[in-house]
């Protein structure tokens, strides 16, 4: 089980890697008078607002789902909750301009919770 | 070896390069709002930038609504609040943020849409997604440049709901589908209506091919009730405020006020790849039918301007190139697959080759549609510039909330929702007025004047739980409704120093002149706006003369 853990991990680990290295790479190109601290901050912003809170919030689906388009599919569900649950928490009082250091930690919890609870009821299955 | 991957990362590095790294002079960020080419581009920087400073979006902030402070926030927020989040965890200004998340949705769109393509053809779809460099050829690209942005937020949404119908046998997509109508509404109410009747179109596919099932009708039901609960808010918002304002009418609209339309014929020669995708897609329509459906559904959708859906079907125009491209690559695709089989993925690759040179317009050869370079004769500034930001800038720190603002003539101001940026209530000359004066030689405290403001939805406010006023309909006779305007009622009066027609420059200053003689303060002023504070509010603060 704690080797199935730490595969899983090492895989996911891997392709986020691998994404967070194009992004930079693809930033830094398209970007290239802004620098490299420029890019490597929206990159790392990029990947902690979706690219993350999506791989953990579709890491249940990882046997149906090829890992590109999963990472692709769950960014974008990240903008979209993110987006959501931005505007209404804004307006029960909770300033918005510190969203972005709660609700992208809120819904990786959230991934990691649904990924758990799925992989228990398959009989503890990764 | 698995090229794929390098691949869809070339397509993403061209469109980031081509789309917003070259109109943006390859930096992420700027000194103010950059490449802003229209009114409603501001119109989503302002307000984004309104939601940031008060922390929510409960209000719209004042300034876009002629001062009131209780009109409800009622523009659908996704957008503007990705880009507060974007902002803030990268660094970069709100301006640029907000603007980036647009340019990263309509890319988002495309390798959705290559998702989707991809589930039926992984040749299809390879050979579609060079098509989607057109999202900046010249009648697309306006989207971006002239504002459109949340209607592109929305659309790439709308392609999601497309995805989650596709993987509706997926476990947890009902709950997909939900967010993705959820996110729809709340980043463009208007295009839920399309998501909802493509919802409606492939139930009634899966019906009619006897693949409905019971768990896509809970998938439905579940998304229903989510998306439900998600825009309930913003749909009443939405119902009492822009519904009444901008009712439905049967009309026939083929202007879009200026704005070049995409029409299918600026497709030129690619129509025949397209036609031959169509013909392949119908006679292979049970393997297709989503990428086929979104195709022409949206090519149907894109025509809705017969029916009254004006500028509703404009906009799903400028993502044409995304919606269509499945037809493009399946029409090549079947011309393809008639090679012998070891030249098949040669031939494919060099067919997307030669398609990326002509789309990225190395060799402009007529009828075949190409990336729009506008930074070709240098760097895209837009609409504002240092100084008038300096001076936005220093209005909005330095004077009373309630300040109200008079503008007289300034080149760029017919873009009136820049002005927003000043973060105050404003009113500013009507030129053909202050010229008619210039005309006369004649200097006078009344000058015929517009309110600019967001009337959209009329500035709905909350008259009871649950009812909406409208200040737009009630409150006309007010302070900012009038036609004409003593300047003298007014705590600041901003000067352009420098225009394209000199005399009307020099006209501001003499203007400024006489306001100085009569007691107005100097408060603020740079090599092009100056800015009096008017000490004689009210009073006499401008003498009435000739020259």
């Amino acid at each position: 089980m704690k080797s199935a853990h730490s595969e899983l991990v090492r895989e996911e680990g891997k392709a986020l890697g691998i994404v967070a290295g194009v992004l930079f790479v693809v930033l830094l190109v398209a970007f290239y008078k802004s620098g490299v601290i420029v890019a490597l901050r929206m990159a790392l912003a990029l990947l902690w607002l979706f690219v993350v809170p999506g791989m953990l919030l579709l890491l249940f689906l990882r046997e149906k789902l090829q890992r590109m388009e999963r990472i692709l599919i769950g960014s974008l569900l990240s903008a979209g909750v993110l987006g959501i649950a931005s505007y209404y928490i804004g307006l029960i009082g909770f300033n918005v301009n510190y969203h972005y250091l709660v609700l992208p930690l809120a819904l990786d919890g959230a991934g990691i919770i649904v990924f758990l609870w799925h992989s228990k009821k398959k009989g503890g299955e990764l | 070896m698995n090229i794929e991957k390098p691949y869809l990362a070339l397509i993403f590095a061209l469109l980031l390069f081509l789309g917003v790294g070259s109109l943006w002079d390859h930096r992420l960020q700027h000194d103010f709002p950059y490449a802003y080419l229209a009114s409603d581009t501001f119109q989503q920087q302002t307000r984004a930038q309104g939601i940031a400073d008060a922390g929510s979006y409960a209000h719209e902030p004042p300034y876009i609504v002629k001062g009131y402070t209780d009109v409800i926030g009622y523009y659908p927020p996704v957008l503007h609040h990705l880009g507060i989040l974007l902002g803030n965890a990268s660094g970069i200004p709100l301006y640029d943020a907000v603007y980036f998340v647009v340019f990263l949705a309509a890319l988002a769109a495309a390798f959705v849409m290559y998702a989707i393509i991809r589930s039926v053809s992984r040749e299809a779809a390879l050979l579609a997604l060079p098509m989607s460099i057109l999202l900046f050829s010249d009648k697309s690209y306006i989207g971006f440049l002239w504002g459109h942005w949340a209607s592109i937020v929305g659309q790439m949404f709308l392609i999601c709901v497309f995805w989650a119908l596709l993987r509706h046998e997926l476990e947890g997509s009902g709950i997909m589908l939900g967010l993705f109508m959820g996110a729809l509404a709340l980043s463009h109410t208007s295009k839920l209506l399309y998501g909802v009747v493509f919802v409606a179109l492939y139930g009634a596919y899966l019906l009619v091919t006897a693949q409905f099932t019971k768990k896509f009708l809970m998938g439905v039901a579940l998304a229903a009730v989510l998306a439900g609960i998600i825009s309930a808010y913003n749909l009443l918002i939405f119902v009492q405020s822009f519904q009444v304002i901008n009712p439905y009418t049967f009309t026939i609209s083929t202007d879009w006020g200026g704005t070049p339309i995409f029409y299918l014929t600026d497709f030129g020669i690619l129509l025949l790849f397209m036609a031959i995708g169509v013909v392949a897609g119908i006679t292979l329509f049970r393997k297709m039918a989503v990428p086929l459906m979104v195709g022409i559904f949206m090519l149907l959708v894109g025509y809705a301007n017969y029916i009254g859906f004006g500028i509703r079907a404009f906009q799903p125009r400028l993502l044409w190139p995304v919606y269509l491209m499945f037809f493009f690559g399946l029409g090549l695709w079947a011309l393809i697959r008639y090679a012998p089989e070891k030249f098949r993925l040669p031939s494919l690759f060099g067919v997307v080759g030669v398609f990326l040179v002509l789309f990225l317009g190395m060799f402009a050869i007529p009828g075949v549609p190409a990336y729009y370079d506008i930074s070709e004769q240098g760097p895209v500034q837009g609409l504002m510039d240092s100084w008038h930001w300096e001076a936005f800038q220093w209005l909005s720190k330095n004077t009373p909330a309630d300040a109200k603002v008079y503008f007289f003539y300034g080149d760029v101001y017919d873009q009136d929702a820049l002005l927003r940026n000043a973060k105050r209530t404003h009113v500013q000359v009507i030129p053909e007025d202050f010229v008619a004066r210039l005309q006369n030689r004649s200097i006078t405290r009344t000058y015929q004047s517009d309110t600019p403001a967001d009337h959209g939805a009329g500035m709905p406010y909350w008259k009871s739980f649950g009812k909406i006023g409208l200040h737009q309909r009630e409150d006309i006779n007010g302070f900012m409704w009038q036609r004409e305007y003593d300047v003298c009622d007014f705590d600041y009066v901003v000067f352009d120093k420098a225009s394209r027609q000199q005399a009307l420059a020099q006209y501001n200053l003499l203007i400024a002149q006489d306001m100085a003689g009569k007691g107005a303060s100097l408060a603020f002023q740079n090599d092009v706006v100056l800015v009096l504070k008017n000490n004689a509010k009210g009073g006499d603060c401008i003498e009435e003369r000739t020259f």
